[in-house]
């Protein structure tokens, strides 16, 4: 950026600079033609007052031998002798004069014919001198006439070369201030710290982020030296800081220690300037290192829960093998039962291991149907009722019968893992009680324990991986401790919540919802009423959208997945699709690909808060899909655009259909 | 005189698998704890030749279980020897600065087990 701008300072000066110098030039040369002419104009006037002075004694010597009728006169011949002096630069006028002084005595004609001779001379040399005079006056005039013009118009130039120059100038500082202030602003919402370090390792300059990562006060870290937080590897180690040479770019991982004495990973992007400060670019890096914590306690918890049955199997088949046990038929046996139940232990875990990962990168399949609720809790119930009668617990159930949209056989593994849990923490003699109840939008599982309860604070951490309420339970109750974790994967992925309530000895209930599936639409209310499929994983905001929708009249269907939506499409060929972008199983993009490549005439709006990709826009722009951002607008506008689109239904409803 | 091992683990199946080999390997007597408290207890009392001790246990872990026994005047000098599914050499390498005989990885051959623990604590097998 200093270049061209310091191009675009310093260009356009040579003809300003040029322009000044030929002015000033000429004015020079004006000036000295003015000064030669002004001193010939005086010489000529000298002449002009000298030849006068010469006719006036000429005029005196007349009048006097005139009026005496003779030369020969003491005050004719001081005339005469004035003259000669006068003349003496004139030959002529001399030889004259030395006539009239032989013949001063004579008779006073040839005089006087003398005297008339010298003023005719005279006159001559006066009208030439005036002449001359006139001349070089009006020589002199055109000069300066001249050279004022030439000045006006030099400075006309200049100033409006200097005008341009000036305008140039105001252009580049505007754009600099705009440049300043955009760097001030890039500076102050930048997501990273930016710091400028002086020669002496002391920051100079800091952006509000910068203050925040450091812990302290923006105007205190300005003068605040790199090494009061700046720190290595470990706590309190000085930070071996990058030697940059100008232009080279460093990255590094440094730790700032905060007055609080808590510290912050950062890693940092090192550039010399070209003043020789050090601009530092430092983004906080903790939320990375915690992940890469938690990846690596992942790993060494799976490389422990792996090991532990194979160290029982290994044991066992060495035992066997050794053939030390040959002799004992019973603790044979025994190895045997060891070694096989651990592969099963095994084999449980990494089943599980490989659900919770495929789960966490939503790679899980699911195979979506209308189920019913009862069907699920009844199978359930059934398949564990034998463990629970060998545990002396009573398993009790009741249930709406209600279909929910889910996968048949995930429901049933995430009840089951409920119930087992339930089994395994109550008491011989309790009762496990599991319920389904259906509300507006969803079905809420319920599996209630009489057991020891789970305290407060784990009432959150219990779903997380290889986590229990007491340590000793995984092993005591042979879970892998990735059961909790695998069911709320499940849910959510079908777009529920799965909680725990509980107090503690008061026993535990886990809670999940799965979205109902509703009486098709179509079948019912206004038939002769616009129908419109709404489909988003966002059960709430379905609830509203359906509310609002059917308020205005409209027949509504919902779809909380992208294969249910593009199922229930075929199933009610919708007049108009409502469709979020981000849905959990395939993209709305592809659900707008089914709608289109089954029907022209349906209208589409994609709602959505995502950013659309360029390709993803270009394509729902193609297909005549109107784009609407959820943030900027409300359920009830989005009716008001769904109006504009299809047009009002004819009457406005005051019931649920669909 | 019978060497007396300690085992403690926290997992049922190891335990029972170590006792065996250790009892039909070695003609060591066993004794076993599920938890480390539990097997601190039991050290104090019965004063075993040798501690075998599990690593990643709840609630008190290895180490943790080691530093009570060496606060205890009476489990203070019983050798340890860590029996660990971490196997990494940094781990391996954090244990063994912790004062133990020895540290042997999980999962471990039974036939070779006994002389491992053997050589660690100088014993004759």
């Amino acid at each position: 950026m200093a270049e061209p701008l310091l191009h675009r300072l310093t260009r356009g000066r040579a003809p300003i600079d040029a322009g000044f110098l030929i002015g000033a030039l000429a004015l020079v040369f004006v000036g000295v033609l003015t000064f030669l002419s002004t001193r010939r104009l005086r010489s000529e006037e000298a002449w002009v007052a000298h030849t006068n002075e010469v006719l006036g004694h000429l005029d005196r010597i007349e009048i006097q031998t005139r009026v005496l009728q003779r030369a020969a006169d003491p005050a004719t011949v001081s005339e005469i002798a004035t003259t000669r002096d006068l003349t003496s630069d004139n030959a002529l006028q001399q030889a004259r004069l030395d006539t009239l002084r032989r013949i001063i005595d004579g008779p006073f004609g040839p005089v006087l014919t003398i005297v008339a001779h010298m003023q005719g001379e005279e006159r001559r040399l006066l009208a030439r001198h005036i002449a001359r005079a006139d001349r070089i006056d009006l020589l002199t005039s055109a000069i300066i006439a001249f050279s004022t013009i030439l000045a006006i118009v030099l400075m006309a130039i200049a100033l409006a070369l200097l005008h341009k120059d000036l305008e140039a100038r105001h252009v580049v500082e505007r754009s600099l201030q705009e440049s300043e202030s955009q760097h001030r602003v890039l500076m102050e919402q930048a997501a990273d710290a930016i710091l400028i370090i002086n020669a002496d390792a002391v920051c100079v300059e800091a952006n509000a982020r910068a203050a925040e990562i450091i812990g302290r006060p923006r105007d205190q870290v300005v003068g605040l030296p790199l090494e009061a937080f700046v720190r290595g590897a470990q706590p309190g180690s000085p930070a071996a800081l990058p030697m940059l040479q100008p232009g080279e770019v460093t990255m590094a991982e440094f730790w700032v220690e905060r007055p609080d004495d808590s510290r912050v990973p950062v890693e940092i992007r090192a550039t010399m300037l070209d003043d020789g400060r050090v601009q530092v670019i430092a983004r906080d890096i903790s939320e990375r290192k915690e992940v890469d914590r938690l990846k690596g306690e992942f790993v060494s918890m799976v490389s422990h829960e792996l090991r532990t049955p194979l160290t029982s199997i290994r044991g066992a088949l060495g035992l066997l093998a050794g053939g030390r046990l040959d002799a004992t038929p019973e603790k044979r046996q025994r190895m045997i039962d060891l070694a096989a139940a651990n592969t099963d232990r095994l084999i449980r875990l990494i089943n599980d291991i490989l659900d919770v990962e495929r789960l966490d990168s939503n790679a899980a399949t699911f195979e979506l149907a209308e189920c019913g609720a009862r069907e699920l809790v009844e199978h359930s119930v059934d398949t564990l009722n034998p463990l629970a009668e060998r545990a002396g617990i009573t398993l009790s159930w009741t249930a709406d019968d209600v279909k929910v949209w889910a996968d048949p056989d995930r429901m049933a593994q995430t009840l089951m893992n409920l119930i087992d849990n339930a089994i395994k923490f109550s008491p011989a003699g309790s009762i496990v009680e599991v319920s389904v109840v259906a509300s507006e939008a969803v079905a809420t599982f319920s599996v209630r324990d009489q057991g020891r309860g789970i305290p407060r604070d784990k009432l959150e951490s219990v779903f997380d991986r290889f986590q229990q309420v007491d340590e000793s339970d995984s092993r005591e109750k042979g879970g892998t401790g990735l059961g909790l974790a695998i069911s709320r994967g499940i849910v959510q992925q079908h777009g529920g919540k799965l909680w725990v309530e509980s107090t503690l000895g008061e026993g535990a209930t886990f809670r999940f919802t799965i979205p109902l599936v509703r009486p098709n639409a179509a079948a019912d209310g206004d038939s002769s009423a616009p129908l419109i499929l709404v489909c988003d994983d966002d059960i709430d905001l379905l609830v509203v959208l359906r509310a609002t929708l059917e308020q205005r009249g409209y027949r509504v269907v919902t779809a909380h997945r992208g294969a249910e939506a593009m199922q229930r499409f075929d199933a009610v060929r919708a007049d108009l699709v409502i469709i979020d972008i981000v849905l959990p199983d395939v993209s709305g993009i592809e659900v707008l690909r089914h709608v289109r490549a089954a029907s022209s005439a349906t209208k589409t709006i994609v709602y959505t808060a995502a950013y659309l990709e360029p390709d993803e826009r270009n394509f729902v722009r193609a297909s005549e899909a109107v784009i609407v951002t959820k943030a900027r607008m409300s359920p009830d506008q989005l009716a008001d655009r769904v109006a504009a689109l299809i047009g009002p239904a004819r009457r406005p409803l005051n019931h649920s259909v669909g | 005189m019978s060497k007396t091992l300690l085992v403690i683990d926290d997992d049922d199946d190891i335990r029972e698998i170590a006792q065996l080999t250790l009892e039909l390997g070695a003609s060591w007597q066993v004794v076993t704890a599920r938890s480390g408290s539990e097997g601190v207890e039991i050290a104090k009392a019965s004063r075993p030749d040798a501690i075998l001790l599990d690593v990643m246990m709840p609630a008190l872990d290895g180490p943790g279980t080691l530093e009570l026994l060496r606060t205890d005047a009476r489990t203070r000098d019983i050798p340890v020897v860590f029996l660990t599914a971490k196997v990494r050499p940094t781990e391996r390498e954090r244990l063994m600065r912790l004062g133990v005989a020895g540290v042997l990885a999980k999962p471990f051959d039974p036939v070779a087990l006994p002389k491992q623990i053997a050589a660690l604590l100088g014993w004759g097998a």
